[in-house]
């Protein structure tokens, strides 16, 4: 490889070990773009032969000329240390680039390189990071080795090392990967960090808001991260889709915007082992689990039907308007709820319709859509109805150019998204004094049949509504079906690649991100409940065995004891080879062919006129089968030794 | 000059981290640490594939080495001081890994020799210029294999013994030396017609009583008129003899002992590749003849001659070259 050939690597390295800074975000992308423009230009000045000598200079200068300005980067311009320390990396880096004789200095560059990759890696949670540490891990062995090549062949005074390392780092990456795969979930984990403040968990985004503000823009989010999943059992599946999973309830009208009421009235409560009832289970219930990737606002993110949860250790308690819990180190919670179909809450009370100031002409709309029909259910199931078929969805708030009072919407514009759906049908039913409250949270999601949950991502936020019936709260959701958030129709290829690629993401979050101290606690009880398994298996087995051995015990004894006599009489007796036979079927092996009259000489000039190589094995063979068979006197030990020797080697040639 | 070989492996390990070595281990524990204690998985993924690739790197340097098997082979004559034309049959058994950037080490090797690489079964033969230093049996003990394959992480040792041994020549002069010890070419100061017993007449002479009528010339006698006798010539080459007195006085160093013999083996060296007849008169051998029937006898005898404290002076006969370290006697012909 030639010099310029080695600087196009060096360079190519350095940029590639920046690139995951670009989704990170943990350095702006601004500056991982000069970086890459400056390393762009080095390379071009490079390929064309030029070389960058000229701006080493330069580069040294502004490199030396940061140091001072460290401090004050990591204190007042970018405020993190850990940003600050990238940047004077990338100074140091695109110096090393500069200036051919610390370009030559593979080892300091190549540290550089390897920080820069760690900066990467270490804020990066995407399943593409595997990636994309696969490949610079054969692009960064690659330059070890010629760096190895190269200290090897400067060692014997040779200028130039052995080329073609390419190939040879990639056979190396695999046993790499395996021996990382298989260290990763043994590798020690601690639960509190020894420097604090370091840790920091998950971030996502999600559609869920503290208020319901119609006065300001409403954005619908169509981030596609997963914000949960949620394992139903199969049975429960007709009873419980599309799922809806609770996050908050507004149920107060305050100062302009929907908000979350009662917030004083929270309770702490601590369970553990044992699960937390949130309400009264009607009819049939069935458990599901939730893996809870983001926290919206710290709230748990409940199916819809819950009445209680366990496998927790700690939740704050807001029923009936939304639970909050702590997450973990990885900012992801786990839990299993129980679900009903009906439920009704623990503690009957009085609930009243939120305390909206209802015109005159919305309480006529009200009226006139619900008609004669006095019972609530039968209201809000008219309104529901009239909502869904006579106003249009919109997917895009941006569309209706302006923001739009509730009051505007029923009367005016009738268009809308899903809040506008769950507020307008709550503020037609407060026109007629039914208590009735709007729901924030995720509907629908995605079935992934390779791992059999359903997967709500922060684009399937979704706004609905609760009435209360007398006695408990009734789902409905004036929404348009069709046209609600989660709902997507898709090929059966698409649906397979979603499924395919979820899975891979969900294996990703949950045993790579996601894998901490108690998967390890979880993955040795594993292990030594299945050797115990084994054991006990195997100690029943050897018992049945003993057992039929006693019952036909002398038989059986006798058998044994004959064929194991049998066995031994025939190794007894079997004819050894002497080491002149073996001699002649080695060399016949080797396409010398000899007969019993051969001569011991005469084998050895056959020998040496078609395999002289093999004249120095067979060479003291022959001569001390001569001397044994022909000679007064017997070959001495020496003679016997070499030609054991001689025979052994001849055998492994 | 035997075939040394033996694939006997004695010691096996690493020999030191590199520099390369030291920085990858600190900058695996840097990220240890922050794995250990950000809880950070990217990183302990990171961490996973560092340490994967040390292990990798470990496994690959001594299976490599591991399953090496060499043969060490001199063919042609050594001499001492000079390099032989060894040969070192290298031989990967792996399986699985080739091997690259051996260094082949001796403390008969000049300087290290680098192999760049070899494939996992591949058999490969390398020339090893071997520079025996003293004239004698000798053997190499061992050869020593480095490397600092894949990554240069470790450099790795693998130490082979080999078994046999050589019969090393001496050394020779160069021939300003070799005539300034002897005083010219040895061979011309020989006669090389003699009579003798062949068929070509050397010359003539009187009758003298007892000699055989088959030698009568006939022709000149008849005109003559006496008996004149034909000498027939002998039927030999020109020859070198050579004899070496194996006593070196108190007064004489060892050195000067070594360049008798090498001045010896120069002169019967250049004997022998003229394809004159030669003689090496010893103590208790005496060995005589021409080509390369008699060169490896009589190198192998002036290798394996010691030089003795005393002894008697040896019986030279006319036309031979002595060599001597007893007073008066240095180098010189009888």
């Amino acid at each position: 490889m030639n010099r310029r050939a080695r600087d196009l690597q060096a360079i190519g390295l350095t940029a590639f070990a920046a690139v995951p800074l670009y989704l990170t975000q943990a350095v702006a992308p601004l500056i991982v773009g000069a970086f890459h423009l400056t390393l762009a230009l080095v390379a071009f000045a490079v390929l064309s032969g030029r070389g960058a000598g000229s701006l080493a200079s330069i580069g040294r200068v502004v490199a030396i000329g940061y140091l001072p300005l460290f401090a004050v980067d990591a204190l007042w311009i970018s405020s993190s240390l850990i940003k600050a320390s990238v940047h004077l990396l990338f100074f140091v880096a695109i110096y090393q680039i500069l200036d051919p004789e610390a370009r030559a200095a593979t080892r300091q560059r190549l540290l550089v390189t390897f920080l820069i990759f760690t900066t990467s890696i270490a804020t990066a949670t995407h399943l593409s990071i595997l990636l994309f540490i696969l490949l610079f891990s054969i692009a960064a062995f690659a330059e070890l080795m010629r760096l190895s090549s190269e200290e090897s062949a400067v060692s014997v005074g040779r200028p130039e090392a052995a080329p073609g390392v390419l190939r040879s780092a990639l056979l190396f990456a695999i046993p790499t990967i395996l021996v990382a795969a298989m260290l990763f979930p043994m590798l020690p984990r601690r639960e509190n960090p020894f420097v604090r403040g370091v840790v920091r968990g998950l971030q996502a985004t999600t559609g869920i808001s503290d208020s319901i503000n119609f006065n300001e823009d409403r954005r619908i989010s169509s981030d596609p991260s997963a914000i949960a999943r949620v394992w139903l059992p199969q049975e429960a599946v007709p009873f419980f889709t599309p799922l809806r999973l609770r996050a908050a309830v507004y149920d107060e009208w305050e100062d302009g915007e929907w908000v979350t009421g009662l917030e004083k009235a929270v309770a702490r409560v601590a369970i553990y082992e044992s699960q937390l009832a949130t309400a009264r289970s009607e009819g049939f219930s069935f458990p599901a689990r939730v893996e809870q990737k983001a926290m919206p606002r710290g709230r748990m993110l409940l199916p819809d039907g819950t009445w209680a949860i366990r496998a927790i250790d700690e939740v704050n308690f807001r029923e009936p308007y939304g639970l909050a819990a702590a997450a973990s180190e990885s900012g992801q919670l786990n839990f299993e709820v129980s679900i009903s179909r009906q439920t009704s809450p623990l503690l009957a009370r009085p609930v009243a319709p939120p305390r909206y100031p209802v015109p005159f002409e919305i309480e006529s709309m009200a009226r006139q859509i619900v008609g004669a029909e006095n019972d609530p259910i039968g209201q809000a199931r008219r309104i529901e109805a009239h909502l869904r078929t006579t106003f249009t969805y919109l997917g895009d708030p941006s569309e209706l150019g302006r923001p739009v009072p509730v009051d505007e919407f029923l009367l005016a514009t009738r268009r809308g998204h899903c809040e506008y759906f769950a507020a307008g049908m709550v503020v037609l039913l407060a026109a007629l004094d039914v208590p009735a409250r709007i729901v924030g949270g995720y509907y629908g999601g995605e079935l992934n049949p390779l791992i059999g949950s359903f997967v709500l991502r922060a684009r399937d936020a979704h706004a609905w509504v609760e009435v209360w019936d007398g006695s408990k709260w009734v789902t409905h959701d004036p929404t348009p079906p069709a046209l609600r958030p989660g709902i997507s129709a898709r090929g059966l290829m698409r649906a397979y690649l979603d499924a395919v690629r979820d899975s891979a993401t969900y294996f990703w979050d949950r045993y790579i991100l996601t894998f901490g101290r108690n998967d390890q606690v979880e993955l040795l009880m594993r292990a030594f409940i299945g050797a115990r398994e084994s054991w006990t298996s195997m100690r029943g087995r050897l018992a049945e065995a003993g057992a039929v051995a006693k019952r036909r015990g002398p038989a059986a004894i006798l058998m044994v004891s004959i064929a194991a006599s049998i066995a031994l009489a025939v190794w007894m007796l079997r004819r050894r080879r002497t080491s002149w036979e073996r001699l002649l079927r080695l060399l016949d092996e080797r396409g010398i062919a000899s007969s019993q009259s051969t001569a011991p000489r005469e084998l050895l000039e056959d020998v040496r006129a078609t395999r002289p190589d093999l004249v120095p094995l067979v060479e003291p063979i022959v001569e001390a089968y001569v001397r044994e068979r022909f000679a007064a006197k017997p070959p001495g030990e020496d003679l016997r030794e070499a030609a054991r020797a001689a025979l052994r080697q001849l055998q492994s040639t | 000059v035997r075939a040394l070989s033996a694939p006997s492996f004695a010691f096996d390990g690493v020999v030191r981290l590199t520099r390369v070595g030291v920085g990858y281990l600190a900058f695996t524990l840097v990220i240890g640490f922050a794995a250990l204690n950000t809880g950070n998985n990217s990183l302990y993924i990171g961490l996973a594939f560092m340490l994967g690739g040390l292990i990798a790197s470990g496994v690959a340097s001594r299976n490599g080495l591991r399953d090496f098997r060499l043969a060490l082979e001199v063919p042609g004559e050594v001499w001492a001081g000079m390099p032989a034309e060894a040969r070192l049959e290298m031989k990967s058994g792996s399986p699985f890994w080739s091997v690259r950037d051996i260094v082949v080490v001796s403390d008969l090797l000049p300087q290290p020799l680098l192999v760049p690489r070899i494939d996992r079964k591949q058999t490969l033969v390398v020339e090893l210029p071997l520079v025996f230093p003293r004239r004698g049996p000798a053997s190499v003990q061992s050869i020593d294999l480095y490397t600092r394959y894949p990554f240069g992480l470790l450099l790795k040792k693998k130490r082979v013994k080999l078994g046999g041994s050589v019969i090393v020549y001496p050394r020779l002069l160069d021939q300003t030396l070799e005539r300034r010890l002897t005083g010219s070419r040895s061979v011309d100061l020989l006669p090389r017609r003699r009579p003798g017993s062949g068929s070509d007449i050397h010359g003539f002479r009187e009758y003298v009583t007892g000699d055989s009528l088959r030698h009568v010339h006939w022709k000149k006698s008849a005109g003559l008129g006496r008996w004149i006798m034909k000498q027939h010539e002998e039927e030999t080459a020109p020859s070198v003899i050579v004899a070496i007195d194996p006593v070196r006085p108190a007064s004489a160093s060892e050195e000067a002992f070594e360049e008798m013999i090498s001045s010896a083996a120069t002169l019967l060296k250049e004997a022998i590749d003229d394809d004159l007849d030669v003689a090496l008169i010893l103590p208790a051998t005496r060995i005589r003849g021409r080509g390369m029937k008699v060169r490896r006898a009589i190198f192998e005898a002036l290798a394996s001659i010691e030089a003795e404290r005393w002894g008697d002076f040896p019986l030279v006969p006319r036309g031979a070259v002595l060599f001597s370290l007893r007073s008066g006697h240095e180098s010189k012909s009888a």
